[in-house]
């Protein structure tokens, strides 16, 4: 209760308000994230009281999740790696006339899934360290590999393409300075290559610029004003989690226990929450074309997610991601040591971080439900003026990326490889997909072969069982297949 | 030039591409090298696979599927249903000949124009600097599109706008100068 008295008093609720509208557009705005809203903050918490400088920095981090939807969702774009799902059924639905009802319904699914993860949390955090200690680099290793094994359910239909684009995905993240043993790969003698492919400016290339090429190519705007009525509205957003509850329930959990592994992140929580929701789902096939679950279950297990980063953090003053970094910095600024005291001595501190959490989703479900069928509109703007709108903020965003005028040059060229890989249906999804886990992969798998050995998949027993998870997830679509072509005949 | 065309030069490029990441592979030493390979071989195959599979059965279309491979017989052609593609729609995923029948619209234009005008954004901006880039490139583009000249200079500023608060004020980013502007100054 403490914890709770600490936020509630004005200044800290002005912070928080404050700290989620400027999320939202930080997180609306491509090139941007969670990490670039709460180090614009950091100059602002000096001279603050705790409690405030907190819901400041949280609320924006928390905000910045449903900014980044909003963009995939509406335009298929994805404002960050955590919200590449967000598009997978978001921006269907949003052809469809939908699109406030998806909106309301990841805004909703947010704010259900950050008070599950912030409950769980509560409840589970004296296990939690169990849980980080017997996990390991061969377990964090498995993990980025299940997180590939799911595009083996994503690319139904396309299998050879998909593969082959997230192999083109993964050789891509392999550019640059190997991590491992130092060695420049793949730069062809430019010093630009030699940090790499930067992923934000792969991103806005692949899907924002592409994007606005292929609404060139084919006129008219995202959503034709007189085609297509608006066929939900934003409560039926809101209507889709409560029905979907056992799902928003099962993706909260899910992302709370990923949210405690440094280092795995969102991206793999929200694509294990994808994969699941289609698994547990009637009828599957809807997945990909607009279906509601697609949204709800990735962006619980986001919103849950936050409250799981927390936890290494807090209790061993690992950031359990970069944008944990930049809190542990703030913590630091407050005198504040992150580390076993947090869970001691501190408690109070950290539960009112949870509430913090818990308020600032309450505060983004609220404006989100409630401008979900104003900014839906938006998809109404005619093409030959949302095109070079979106492609100015976008090559912007890409040079404020490292301010290299190159990055502009390299978002173009991306265009063309998105645009490209869109026309002939070879998916940017997996690409992307690729990208983000291939350093992961490669990192994780040294250390486990110079720890455990060769075998060590075999040897370590939670590294066999994500094994056996992995080869289900892989193996599992052709199974499917099986029977529901044995069930057809049968029929 | 037919879709079975641009597929198998599609096809080919990628291969070329594994092809020449694995060639550079080899100059690296094994720990280095060690994931890189095993993933363009593979991905290889598989590009080999589809192209071979596209042009030597009859029937066969362009997306195959390796579960009905698998099991003897035809792919299905899933041609709009991935992800991120503009889905609802058939044979919308970026084609340039959509047929959009459903109301008056603004019309398409080529792919030449949009690769031309990504091209021309990016000249703009190395040769103008980006802030004047920027407006000129938004202002240009809605008048082009037969738009008022007050439409497009509100476009234009609107984004120019917000663009010079967020980025430029608020991010403090540091813009470039542009090549005209430099070579003028000295």
């Amino acid at each position: 209760m403490q914890g709770l008295q600490a936020l509630l008093t004005v200044q800290s609720l002005v912070y928080l308000t404050l700290g989620v509208l400027f999320g939202l557009v930080v997180g609306f705005l491509p090139g941007l994230g969670g990490i670039v809203a709460m180090a614009l903050l950091l100059p602002f918490i000096s001279g603050v009281e705790p409690a405030a400088a907190l819901s400041l920095l949280l609320g924006a981090w928390v905000a910045t999740d449903y900014g980044s939807s909003i963009t995939g969702i509406l335009f298929n774009v994805p404002g960050a790696a955590k919200s590449l799902t967000a598009m997978f059924d978001g921006y269907p639905m949003t052809r469809r006339g939908e699109g406030a009802r998806a909106l309301a319904a990841s805004c909703t699914a947010n704010l259900v899934g950050g008070i599950v993860g912030a409950v769980c949390l509560t409840v589970t955090l004296p296990f939690m360290r169990a849980i980080m200690l017997a996990l390991g680099p061969s377990e964090y290793f498995m993990m980025a590999v299940w997180g590939l094994s799911v595009l083996a359910i994503f690319t139904d239909g396309s299998m050879l393409k998909g593969f082959a684009a997230a192999g083109l995905g993964l050789l891509v993240s392999f550019v640059g300075m190997d991590p491992v043993t130092g060695t420049a790969r793949y730069t062809l003698g430019t010093m630009y290559l030699i940090d790499g492919v930067d992923f934000t400016v792969a991103v806005i290339g692949l899907f924002a610029i592409s994007q606005m090429m292929t609404l060139y190519v084919k006129g008219g705007s995202i959503l034709e004003r007189s085609a297509t009525k608006v066929t939900a509205s934003a409560w039926e957003g809101v209507k889709d989690v409560f029905r979907h509850w056992r799902l928003v329930l099962q993706s909260s959990v899910l992302g709370l226990f990923i949210g405690v592994l440094p280092g795995v992140g969102a991206t793999v929580g929200g694509l294990a929450a994808y994969a699941q929701a289609m698994r547990s789902s009637r009828h599957p096939e809807r997945f990909g074309k607009g279906a509601v679950e697609g949204i709800i279950a990735p962006d619980a297990t986001t919103a849950a997610n936050a409250g799981g980063g927390l936890v290494p953090t807090l209790g061993f003053g690992i950031p359990g991601g970069e944008s944990m970094a930049i809190l542990m910095s703030a913590f630091i600024t407050m005198g504040i040591a992150p580390g076993r005291e947090m869970l001691e001595k501190h408690l109070d501190v950290t539960f009112t971080i949870v509430w913090i959490i818990v308020g600032a989703s309450i505060i983004v479900a609220v404006i989100g439900v409630a401008t979900a069928n104003v900014i839906a509109k938006v998809t109404m703007i005619p093409g030959n003026i949302m095109i070079p709108a979106v492609l100015a903020i976008c090559f912007v965003g890409a040079y404020a990326v490292r301010g290299r005028l190159i990055d502009v040059a390299v978002a173009a060229a991306f265009g063309l490889v998105g645009y490209l890989l869109e026309k002939y249906e070879y998916s940017r999804s997996t690409f992307v997909i690729g990208m983000v886990l291939g350093l992961m992969v490669e990192r994780y798998l040294h250390i486990s072969l110079t720890l455990y050995g060769n075998l060590f998949f075999i040897t370590r027993p939670w590294t066999a069982v994500l094994l056996a998870l992995v080869l289900f997830t892989v193996i599992w679509p052709f199974v499917r297949l099986r029977l529901q072509r044995k069930q057809g005949v049968a029929a | 030039m037919s879709r079975r065309a641009q597929e198998n030069l599609v096809a080919v490029l990628l291969l070329a591409v594994f092809a020449g990441f694995l060639m550079l592979s080899f100059r690296y030493g094994a720990k280095a090298r060690m994931i890189p390979i095993p993933v363009a071989v593979v991905s290889m195959l598989l590009v080999a696979a589809q192209l071979i599979l596209q042009n030597t059965r009859h029937g066969v279309h362009l997306n195959i599927d390796p579960a009905e491979f698998f099991r003897g017989g035809k792919g299905v052609d899933h041609a709009g249903a991935g992800q991120g593609a503009v889905s609802g729609e058939e044979g919308d995923a970026g084609s340039p000949s959509l047929d959009d029948t459903r109301t008056t619209k603004e019309p398409g234009g080529s792919e030449w124009t949009a690769i031309g005008m990504v091209a021309l954004f990016v000249g703009m901006v190395w040769f103008l600097g980006l802030l004047a880039a920027v407006f000129l490139f938004v202002t240009g583009y809605v008048l082009l599109a037969r738009r008022k000249w007050m439409v497009a200079l509100m476009c234009g500023g609107a984004i120019e706008i917000t663009v010079y608060a967020f980025f430029v004020n608020l991010l403090h980013l540091q813009v470039n100068d542009g090549w005209l502007f430099e070579f003028l100054n000295k």
